[in-house]
């Protein structure tokens, strides 16, 4: 008996079955779409608060924002990004295990983003500057704390992600959607930067 | 007049569209302030177009990939050929 071999179907509708886009990613594509307006509701908000202010600012007796380490920080976070898409380069290509150092520069750079943030906001809590102690105090640490959460979360996403490609395990499917997540956590920032910190 | 009616409707709307620019509805909108109303109009069209942008961005990107795959599926040329 000669082996049976699947047909492939053909045809529009054969490929729509398919499916165009895999799920992970539209699934994460659509969850960015949500936090792209959450944020751009924050900065709205920011935006028309700090333009109604009739007092200086940053408010009396609150510290002007570290704008210059906050843009070292900034460059990190977007080598980081570049460092993450080599890696998605690498694992499409013959050797996928080559992506590991990419990735493992991406996480560490990550990493020292979140750190780094951290270790600002001791610096402006000892200044005085509370979540309750002024309308700037209030907006940066919402704006940037959530940030800083999605942060977060994407280095889990990542070391979880570096894990499994250590084990032979991660899929171009998962590799996609850590890797739309971090685009968007990457790419939101520069703007709450210069919104927020400018 | 049966005939007219989705249009009068349509007139009506569109005139009653153009009566909260003097309603002030919102003092603080309307603070009288040229920055703050800048701020307002600024983050309204962001707010309105950014929406519209990545949907239209997504059904680009997914209409692309439909084509591509289209494409494929009646590619008929034989490579021996």
């Amino acid at each position: 008996m000669s082996p049976v071999h699947p047909i492939r179907e053909a045809g529009p509708a054969a490929a729509l079955r398919r499916g165009l886009v895999e799920n992970a990613s539209f699934g994460m594509a659509l969850f960015v779409f949500t936090e792209v307006m959450l944020f751009a509701g924050f900065i709205s908000a920011f935006v028309i608060v700090h333009s109604g202010s009739r007092t200086a600012w940053p408010p009396p007796g609150q510290p002007r924002l570290p704008t210059a380490q906050t843009a070292l920080n900034t460059a990190a976070l977007l080598a980081s990004g570049v460092c993450l898409h080599r890696a998605g380069r690498k694992f499409r290509g013959p050797h996928p295990r080559a992506a590991a150092s990419w990735m493992g520069s991406a996480l560490a750079l990550a990493a020292f983003f979140v750190i780094f943030q951290g270790i600002e906001w001791l610096a402006l809590l000892r200044q005085g500057m509370t979540l309750t102690s002024s309308q700037l105090g209030s907006f940066f640490y919402v704006i940037v704390g959530a940030h800083a959460i999605h942060a977060v979360a994407a280095i889990v996403a990542l070391a979880v992600s570096w894990a499994a490609l250590q084990a032979g395990r991660l899929t171009r499917s998962q590799l996609s959607a850590v890797q739309l997540f971090w685009y968007f956590v990457v790419l939101v920032w520069p703007f709450l930067y210069w919104k927020v910190y400018l | 007049m049966k005939r007219f009616a989705g249009w009068w409707a349509a007139a009506i709307a569109a005139g009653l569209a153009l009566i909260p620019a003097s309603a002030w509805a919102c003092p603080f909108c309307f603070s009288g302030s040229p920055r703050v109303r800048m701020a307002f109009f600024g983050t309204t069209v962001l707010l309105s177009l950014l929406p519209l942008g990545m949907i239209g961005a997504g059904v680009a990107w997914i209409g692309r990939l439909g084509r591509g795959m289209w494409a494929d599926e009646f590619d008929d040329s034989d490579p021996l050929l």
